[in-house]
């Protein structure tokens, strides 16, 4: 592939996941500096790998392995990075309260940040791309794990934010 | 958090990390070339055999565990692979470099040694020696190997820790 091409993919990557790249590395680390620099690192990355990409699989696909794996990489090297946990154990954990609409949203993007921040890198992941609405399938072809292990993961995910949400509801109530 | 890089800016940035790279790689040979450089003077200058000695052994170190790493460089990730085999592989690179690092720590003992027992002979076997100074006496070598048992185990925590990660990540397979 030469540069011209390169340039073209990476432009057209940009412009339409440009927006779930920023998500993404907000997903990976809560301080802003970091946040910045992880996104910057995601961007070349991604540039420097449309050199090498022959369509063996969907640009999506391309473009959220490369940024997942720059993410994962990302928490991993950290000196910094808290004790991560698994699905199981985040079903465990007990919620904060909310209080009023607005602050009640705040509160479960808040809340939702603060535990996928806690996730274990391919349970982040995970749960990184059913949020961005990819289907089992292509959350496979991204991680790697079987369609069934993403399913099961899946189902894992859609029970704990029920949990927390309606945990969460239950404090504002009362 | 607004990001506009141009393919062009990403050009340069990739230039300029390369750029810095190669900088670094110079200045880390220049270290070791100077280190390289003042132990091969010791060996011509010191009259002492076993000063000598450990200064050879010593030079001899360095160029063993400093070579292979200049010639390779730092390895490229392959960021295209699927999620789980990049975690692994991060994890089983991290793992291997650490215990390639902390087995080769090993080779630095002869040299510490010979050169101990050279400053033991030039000083008239006083291992004990109740000198505040610093750079005198025995107390410099015990250091030394305090430093080095103290790289050995933090660096053998670290692979034990690469090497859980990986079998973690690599569950998720067998799930």
């Amino acid at each position: 592939m030469d540069r011209t091409q390169q340039d073209a993919l990476y432009a057209e990557a940009r412009s339409t996941f440009g927006a779930e790249l920023q998500r993404l590395a907000r997903a990976y680390d809560a301080n802003s500096e970091q946040q910045r620099d992880l996104l910057q690192e995601i961007h070349l990355e991604l540039w420097r790998s449309f050199l090498s990409f022959d369509g063996r699989c969907s640009l999506r696909t391309w473009v959220f392995r490369i940024a997942h794996n720059v993410g994962a990489s990302h928490v991993a090297r950290s000196v910094r990075s808290p004790r991560l946990v698994d699905l199981e154990t985040l079903a465990g954990d007990a919620v904060p309260a909310a209080a009023g609409a607005e602050m009640e949203r705040k509160l479960s993007a808040a809340m939702l940040l603060h535990l996928v921040h806690r996730l274990k890198l391919i349970d982040r992941q995970v749960i990184l791309l059913y949020l961005e609405g990819e289907e089992a399938s292509a959350i496979a072809e991204v991680t790697g794990l079987s369609a069934a292990n993403v399913a099961t993961k899946i189902h894992r995910i859609k029970k704990l934010l029920k949990q927390q949400y309606s945990e969460g509801a239950a404090h504002a109530a009362r | 958090m607004q990001i506009a890089l141009t393919p062009g800016a990403l050009a340069s940035l990739s230039q300029s990390r390369e750029r810095i790279n190669r900088v670094i790689f110079w200045a880390v040979s220049a270290a070791l070339a100077l280190c390289a450089g003042s132990a091969f003077h010791h060996v011509l200058t010191v009259s002492q055999p076993w000063l000598k000695a450990g200064q050879l052994l010593s030079l001899a170190a360095v160029i063993y565990l400093a070579s292979p790493a200049l010639e390779r460089g730092a390895p490229r990730r392959k960021v295209d692979e699927p999620s789980v085999r990049f975690l692994i592989r991060e994890y089983q690179e991290r793992n291997r470099i650490c215990l390639w690092i902390r087995n080769r720590l090993l080779w630095c003992v002869p040299g510490v040694l010979a050169s101990w027992w050279g400053v033991l002979e030039v000083r008239g076997f006083q291992p004990l020696a109740r000198t505040n100074e610093f750079f005198s006496g025995s107390s410099l070598f015990f250091l030394t190997f305090l430093c080095l048992a103290a790289l050995w185990f933090a660096l053998g925590a670290v692979a034990d820790r690469a090497l859980l990660d990986a079998e973690d990540v690599g569950r998720n397979l067998d799930a």
